[in-house]
């Protein structure tokens, strides 16, 4: 661990969630190719965002959808 | 100005994606159905005010979340809070780590992240307090960018980042405990907090 370190894993959420700018997120990258304990801590925490996301994917009820559009068709009213 | 007529066409594909976000905002079908159907009705009615060519997914949100926060939170005067103590940023990576010894495989995480189910993490989304756990789907189911959040929840950006900070390790440190009741850290775990540097 070294300074190099600690700053990439400060920003780790902030260069998985694409919101550095991009110089910033060249330092990150250039660091973590050449770091393989904190390219593993990223690739976790990477990893695990794209798990929750899958995860927590719903499959919407046909009836819903069929609801939806009927709210739609008749200008806004509800039966 | 968008025109109502392309409501359909230009929001029904949004649907699916409001329905997931709004089954972990409500925790029930019943209620989800209701904000989902109560979302759409305002969006529809409201569509001549939305600029076409702006966001219009962040606008679905910006709708749909009001309406679960106007309806189901309960009568507070401020924020609910996580309590967090010493919880260390990348806490479950930390934790799986210091059961593993110092050897670089990648197995233990693994099974980590293979072995938590859809259960599991939905329970531990739900049980985040909701002025954290909004803006944690809306960054990590959905995506958006913490500016869009902001503008969803009407909250300056610091503000996002930090609920999100603080929502994150809350929630890893769920998953911690789910995972450690199924079985999935090396026997090793119980060292306490010892960080893998």
């Amino acid at each position: 661990m070294n300074r190099n370190c600690d700053d990439a894993l400060e920003k780790i959420y902030l260069y998985i969630d694409g919101e550095l700018t991009d110089d910033s997120a060249e330092v990150i990258k250039v660091h973590l190719d050449d770091c393989p304990p904190c390219f593993n801590a990223f690739d976790f925490e990477r990893r695990l965002k794209l798990v929750v996301r899958s995860r927590l994917q719903e499959e919407v009820p046909a009836e819903l959808m069929l609801r939806l559009k009927s709210i739609i068709r008749s200008d806004g009213r509800i039966d | 100005m968008a025109d109502q007529a392309t409501f359909e066409d230009d929001a029904m594909q949004y649907a699916s994606q409001l329905y997931s976000a709004a089954m972990r905002m409500a925790r029930n079908p019943a209620d989800a159905e209701d904000l989902v159907q109560e979302t759409f009705l305002k969006a529809y009615r409201a569509y001549h005010t939305f600029e076409a060519g702006t966001n219009l997914k962040a606008w679905l949100y910006r709708i749909l979340t009001n309406t679960y926060i106007n309806r189901y939170r309960k009568k507070q005067r401020r924020p609910d809070e996580v309590e967090l103590g010493d919880t260390q940023d990348l806490y479950l990576y930390r934790k799986i780590g210091s059961a593993e010894a110092a050897d670089f495989s990648t197995s233990a995480e693994e099974v980590v992240l293979e072995g938590l189910v859809e259960a599991d993490i939905k329970a531990a989304v739900e049980a985040l307090p909701e002025n954290f756990r909004v803006p944690v789907l809306l960054a990590d189911l959905e995506g958006f960018a913490y500016k869009e959040i902001a503008e969803i929840l009407d909250i300056p950006i610091g503000t996002v980042m930090s609920r999100l900070h603080r929502g994150r390790k809350a929630l890893q440190r769920e998953l911690y405990e789910y995972a450690r009741t199924r079985g999935l850290l090396p026997d090793s775990e119980d060292e306490g907090v010892a960080a893998r540097d």
